[in-house]
This record gives structure tokens, sequence and C-alpha cells, in this order.
């Protein structure tokens, strides 16, 4: 059974799921790097290599 | 070594620069042989004559010690000494141990002079850029290991609370170039140099390709996105453009680069959904891609002006455009329609070294003029040799990459190209490769013009070495007040969303992790149901295994690295099927250990060669090609004719064939030599039959046996019993 339905699977609709996941975590990380306080820290970053 | 003293809440400790000379020396060395390499093999396509007649020495064998040196060995030393300096400098400490780092460095170099002897003798598993055999993949994962060892433990003893975005980077390229390796390298041995891979078939172009394109996401790309952070705001004396930016970069190509393997085989017998899936994921990469080559570029802002004068700031910048050139045209070439055009041709061997030599060359070399004074603790000894090999090296990459473009337009171009009556306009392959060959030898030329550069620059590190003070010490030393270190969770003194996210290493590994398994397992996803699909849609008597004597003649093929210029898949697009026959299916490779659909086509695809020539035509074609092929730049296998089959180890080859899965019959493979012997015998009887002179257990019969198989049902060749 599980045979006949991995071979008739029809998985198109993957590559449109897989697209909210990616525009989600996204989004996500937009919103978490403007965080509050999270500016002190990345000023802060940003002249590391140089120190 | 490693010493620490303590005055107040400041502590002076030193940097261990020792280790990052001696890798910093070792990509040189091995940047100069892969560089050699790869102009003998861009003449041998020139000229074949230069594959002269010795078997370590064709272009088989040779690509692929090309690609490993380019890769491991220049780019892979490259990234340890840029991680090394960084890493120390970032995390104000010392390594985590002397002992692994000197573990490290031994250990890799060993690999690389192990891949070096056995690529050219033919010891190869067959998968591109994964070729070396089982016992040197178990040394790379040991090696690998004991860097990441080395790498976390440097991190965890840091001063600085927050983990520097070079860093996470760096962490990725850990985590995912280990769980790359191990799963791609799985394999069952035969001998000590030889193995099969434990997948097959469309599950083996799969994961083949998932990791071939994720080594050039997490070996060539995220190391060096790493070191970009850290490079070009220390040599422009600037602030990152956007810290923000970095995040999101690194967040977003950590998710999205480990989907779009499947872009590599695109029109081929995968599944539509999932070649759709590997096209959407990359032309997304767009976005991270060009972040981060815009955050690269930025960061010079307010310093253009050291462009004029600085060769390191030229190298980098030059080499942050290449990145955004490069990885603008990955995912132009991964929209389907586009791919048939170039994929199989030069275009991608232009889009490969446009990020290789620009990308990747540059950065390394911008890094090398950058750290090379500072770590012999003198000044460079010339900056107008520095300047000339940044003008050497772009023109050399430009003579190379515009000659490859053309050829790879041309052959596509030609390929598909019919006349009024909708037949091909070129039939003969070869009248195609005649074409392009005048441009085989301008991208030589680019190559050669790259590479004295290269030897410009060698020149001026040696010179620059010489100048440094005669009593040298391996350590720099520095001091910082460490943070207070504080628990993960429950401190409400700190920001405790920064702290867990971006200043734990472990939680950030462990999210790097979860990114990467789920893309990993919904594009390897199809490897699962391939059997049930064959089984379902296929009529099971076209799937049979090869003979013993077919099973030799294909490990043969794999010795030779016929892969590197014949396919064996015929895509579903109309100029591959008017030119090779029907579209490849995927029950046809369903015991092809490893797969050999191939990447490329300096000669045609194979898939259905079988019986379209006489066993004759076989025999002088691989002795004598151009005897046959008039403008075939093809190399004469001539020891084939001399060297005896080991029809011994086909015992032992069928039994591991048979615990992956192959249904070979306890018989098949207890009579597998005889049966194999009295195979050889039919063949070369037919050839004497036909005037040939042959010995009946030469590697020639089971290298047509193998090739007179393939795209037919074995029942016309007297396939299995």
């Amino acid at each position: 059974m599980i045979r006949d339905l991995l071979a008739n699977l029809h998985w198109s609709v993957l590559p449109v799921v897989s697209m909210f996941m990616f525009m989600s975590v996204f989004i996500g990380v937009l919103i978490w790097v403007y965080r509050k306080d999270s500016n002190i820290i990345y000023k802060e970053m940003e002249n590391f290599p140089n120190e | 070594m490693s010493s620490v003293q303590t005055t107040g809440n400041v502590e002076k400790f030193n940097y261990d620069d020792g280790i990052v000379k001696k890798f910093t020396l070792a990509t040189i060395i091995f940047g100069l042989v892969a560089l050699l390499v790869g102009i003998i093999i861009a003449f041998q396509l020139a000229y074949y004559p230069l594959n002269t007649q010795l078997p370590w020495f064709t272009f088989g064998r040779l690509r692929p010690l090309h690609t490993n040196a380019a890769i491991f060995a220049f780019a892979g030393n490259a990234i340890f000494a840029g991680m090394y300096y960084s890493l120390q400098r970032l995390l104000k400490t010392r390594l985590f141990s002397d002992k692994l780092s000197n573990f490290h460095f031994w250990g890799w170099q060993l690999i690389i002079v192990a891949a070096a002897v056995t690529l050219p003798l033919g010891f190869t598993q067959g998968k591109e850029y994964a070729e070396l055999e089982w016992p040197i993949d178990i040394m790379i994962a040991l090696v690998w290991v004991a860097f990441g060892v080395n790498m976390l433990g440097t991190i965890i003893i840091r001063r600085v609370k927050h983990i520097y975005v070079a860093i996470w980077f760096y962490i990725a390229t850990f985590i995912t170039v280990a769980v790359l390796h191990i799963v791609n390298s799985a394999a069952i041995p035969v001998s000590m140099f030889k193995s099969y891979s434990a997948y097959a078939g469309v599950s083996d172009a799969l994961v083949q390709w998932w990791y071939g394109h994720n080594a050039v996401a997490f070996f060539l790309t995220t190391p060096f996105l790493g070191l970009m952070y850290f490079f070009i705001p220390k040599s422009v004396n600037r602030p990152v453009y956007s810290y923000r930016l970095s995040v999101v970069h690194f967040w977003t190509i950590v998710f999205l680069y480990i989907w779009a393997g499947p872009h590599h085989l695109l029109n081929t017998a995968v599944p539509d959904w999932a070649q759709t899936t590997g096209m959407v994921f990359s032309i997304m990469l767009w976005i991270p891609s060009w972040g981060g080559m815009i955050n690269g570029l930025m960061t010079i802002r307010g310093a253009w002006d050291k462009l004029r004068t600085e060769p390191i700031v030229k190298f980098l910048a030059l080499s942050a455009t290449f990145y955004g050139m490069s990885t603008f045209e990955g995912p132009l070439l991964s929209i389907k329609s586009v791919n048939e055009l170039g994929h199989y041709t030069d275009w991608i061997i232009a889009h490969v070294h446009a990020g290789a030599l620009g990308w990747n060359g540059f950065l390394i070399f911008g890094m090398i003029y950058y750290m090379v004074p500072k770590l012999w603790k003198t000044e460079l000894y010339s900056k107008r040799l520095a300047n000339i090999h940044f003008w050497t090296a772009t023109i050399g990459i430009l003579l190379y990459i515009i000659a490859m473009y053309t050829s790879g337009f041309t052959q596509g171009l030609m390929w598909r190209e019919v006349d009024a009556a909708g037949k091909l306009a070129y039939p003969d392959f070869v009248q195609t490769v005649v074409r392009v060959v005048p441009l085989y030898w301008i991208r030589g030329l680019g190559g050669v013009v790259y590479l004295a550069g290269f030897i410009i620059m060698l020149f001026n590190v040696v010179k620059t070495i010489k100048l440094a003070p005669a009593v040298q010490t391996n350590e720099t030393e520095d001091e910082y007040v460490p943070y207070v270190k504080t628990p993960v969770f429950g401190n409400p003194d700190q920001s405790f969303s920064h702290r867990v996210l971006e200043g734990a290493p472990m939680i950030l590994a462990g999210l790097v992790v979860v990114a990467i398994a789920i893309g990993s397992l919904i594009s390897l996803s199809p490897m699962w149901m391939s059997s049930s699909v064959v089984e379902a849609n296929y009529h099971d008597a076209i799937t049979k295994p090869y003979t013993p004597l077919q099973l030799a003649g294909r490990d043969l093929y794999l010795r030779e690295g016929c892969y590197t210029c014949h396919s064996q898949m015929i895509r579903k697009t109309v100029g591959d099927v008017l030119r090779f026959g029907a579209p490849s299916t995927i029950e046809e490779s369903k015991y092809d250990h490893p797969f050999q659909w191939g990447s490329k086509r300096i000669g045609p695809d194979l898939a259905r060669v079988g019986t379209k020539y006489p066993d004759l035509w076989h025999f002088r074609h691989v002795r004598n090609p151009q005897e046959v092929v008039n403008g075939s730049i093809m190399p004469s296998y001539s020891w084939m004719y001399k060297d005896k089959i080991d029809f011994a180890i086909l015992r032992k080859k069928l039994s591991v064939m048979k615990i992956l899965g192959v249904p070979y019959g306890d018989d098949d493979v207890a009579n597998s030599e005889s049966w194999a012997r009295e195979d050889a015998k039919k063949i070369a009887a037919g050839l004497v039959a036909e005037g040939a002179q042959i010995q009946d257990d030469r590697e020639i019969l089971a290298l047509i046996a193998y090739l007179q198989r393939l795209g037919n049902p074995p029942a016309s060749i007297g396939g299995a019993k």
C-alpha cells in the first residue's frame, strides 16, 4: 500500500509550499533583525573586524 | 605556545600564526599545481595528442585531479588559512588546540597527496567532485571533525560575547560539508581501492547533485562569504555596510542553497516537481546572493579611492563583483528553457570558472596579500607586482570565460538546430566539436595568462618572506577584557533574544542543522519513492542487472573517467531526442552504482549507443578514434588492448552489488568469473572473424560489452541469465 501511495503521489504542490516556507523564514529574519535594542549590538559588530 | 597573562581585567594572550602560515604556503603550492593541471587538460582538448599514450596522463584521469586540486587543495587550504587567521582575531583568543591544528594541517595535506596519487592511477568512485575512494573519504571525515572540534572549541573559549557573522558562515560550512560528505560518500568496499556507491540511478543522481551543488554552496561560497565579511572591512578599514543585511544574508542563504541541487538535473528523468522545486529555489537565491554582494561592495563606500592604489582592495572588490555575476548567472541557468541551451555545454565551464577564478581566486589573492606581510611581520615586497598580478589575472579570466561562453553558445545552438525538413542541421556530433576547438586554444591561453599572474604572486610572496626579520615568532600578541560568562537562559541582565540566537554557538549550530535538514529531506525525497515508481510504471523485463563482463567494462569506463566527456542521459528536449533517441527513463539506470548521467558533452551522449555500431567499430574507435571519426578529439586507450581483465575480482563485485540490492542470484555470483570469460570469448571470436587481432581476456572486450549494453534490453545481447 505504501509503495502504491509513493508511486502515485504527485508532489507538485511542494514547490509552492517550499516557497511559503522560505518567505516565512525571510520575513521572520527581517522582523528579527529589527527587534528592539538590536541596533546597539549591530552598530558595535559592524566595526568588529577593525578593532 | 599558548600563554595568558592577566593584569586586572585585561588578559594578554597570543594568536597561533604558525598554523596560518602553513595553510597559506600550502594554498600557494597547491594553487600552482591545480592551475598547471588545468592548463594541461585545457590543451589536451585543443590538441588531443597531448594525452600521450600514458594511461595516467589522459584527460579523463587528470580532469578529476584538476577539480579536486582546485577545490579541496587550493580553495580548501585557503579557507583554513583565512578561517584560522580571522577566527582568533574575531574571538580574541588563541585556537583551541595546537595539536588539533597540526593534525588538521598534516591530515589535509596527506589527503591531497593521496588524491594526487590515486586519481591518475584510475582509482575513482566515478562521482564528480567526490571521486576519492573510501579510505580517503574516511580520512576526510576524520580530519574534518578535527577541524570542527578545533573551531567550535575556539568559539567556546572566546573572550568576545557576540559571535561575528563571519563565524556563523564558518559554522554552517563545517556542519553542512560534514553532512554532505558522509551521506554522499556512503559506499560498500570491494577492495582497498574499489567501492560501489550505496545509491543507484536516480537516487544517486539526486544525492550526488545535492552534494555537488552544495559543495559549491558550502565549500566555495559560505566560507568565502565569511572571509569576505572579515577581509573587506579590514582592508578598507571601514565597518560592514549593514550588519542587519549580513544576518538576513546568512539565514536566507543557509536555508535556500540546500534546495537547489536538482537544477543540475533539469529536463532529465528526475520527477518534474523535483526539478521545478530546484528551479524555484535557485531563482530565489538571487535574493541572498545579491544581498551579500551588495553588502561586500558597499563596505568599500568612502574608500573607493583605494581601488586605484591598493591591490588588495582591487582583488577583493573584483572578487565580490564576480560573486555577483556568477550568482546572477546560476539562477538564470536554472530556468528550464535556459538550461536546455546551456546544460552539457562549455557555458557551464565558463560559469564555473568565473566563480572559481574570479570569486574564489581573487578573494584568496587579496587575502594572501593582506596576511603574508602581517604573518611574517614585514611589508609587501612590491605593490607594483601585485598590481601587475591583478591585471594579468583579470585578462586571463576574461580570455578564458569569453572563449568558453562563445563555445557554449555555439555548442548549444548547433546541437539543436534543425533544417526546414525538421532534421538536425548538424547530425554528426563531431561537426560541433571541430567548430569549438579554436576556442579551446584561447581558453588554454587564458589559463596560461592567469597562471603567469599567479607566478608573479609567488615571486612577490617569496621576496616578502625574505624581507622579514631573521628571528621570527609564529605568534602575535593581543590583549582584551573578556566578557563575563553568564547562563544563556534566565539572566535578566542581558538581552535574552540576542544571547540565545546570536551569541550561543551551539543553538546557532542547531538552527543551521534544522535549516539544511528541511531542504535536504524535501529535495532528496524522490529517492525514497523511485523504486516504487519504477516497479509501478515500467516493464521489469527491461531492468536487468549487468552481466559480470559488462560490469567489468563499466568499471573500466569509470576508471578512465569517460563520464567527464560523455553523458548517459537523453533529455526530454527535441534536440536530444532527434540526435540520440528516446529520452532516458529512470528504470534504465536502476542498478547503476554509481549513476553515470554525466554533466558534460565534449563527446556525444552514450545512453543509447548500444548496438548502434558493430563491435569492430568500437574496437577500432577506442584504439584510434580519429581512424573512425574524422576530427575527433578523443584520446587513444591503447593500453586496454594489452591489459587483462581482472576476472578474479568479479565474484566479490557481484556480491557487493547483491548486498546493494541488485538482483543477482547465488549462482550468478558463484559463476561470475566463468560467465565473464565465456562472454569475452564470444566477443573476441566475433572480432577475430572480422579480421581484428585480440586475445580473449583483454580489457577492451569488457568495455565493448558494456557499451553495447547501453540503452538496450539486455536480452538482445545475452544479458543477465
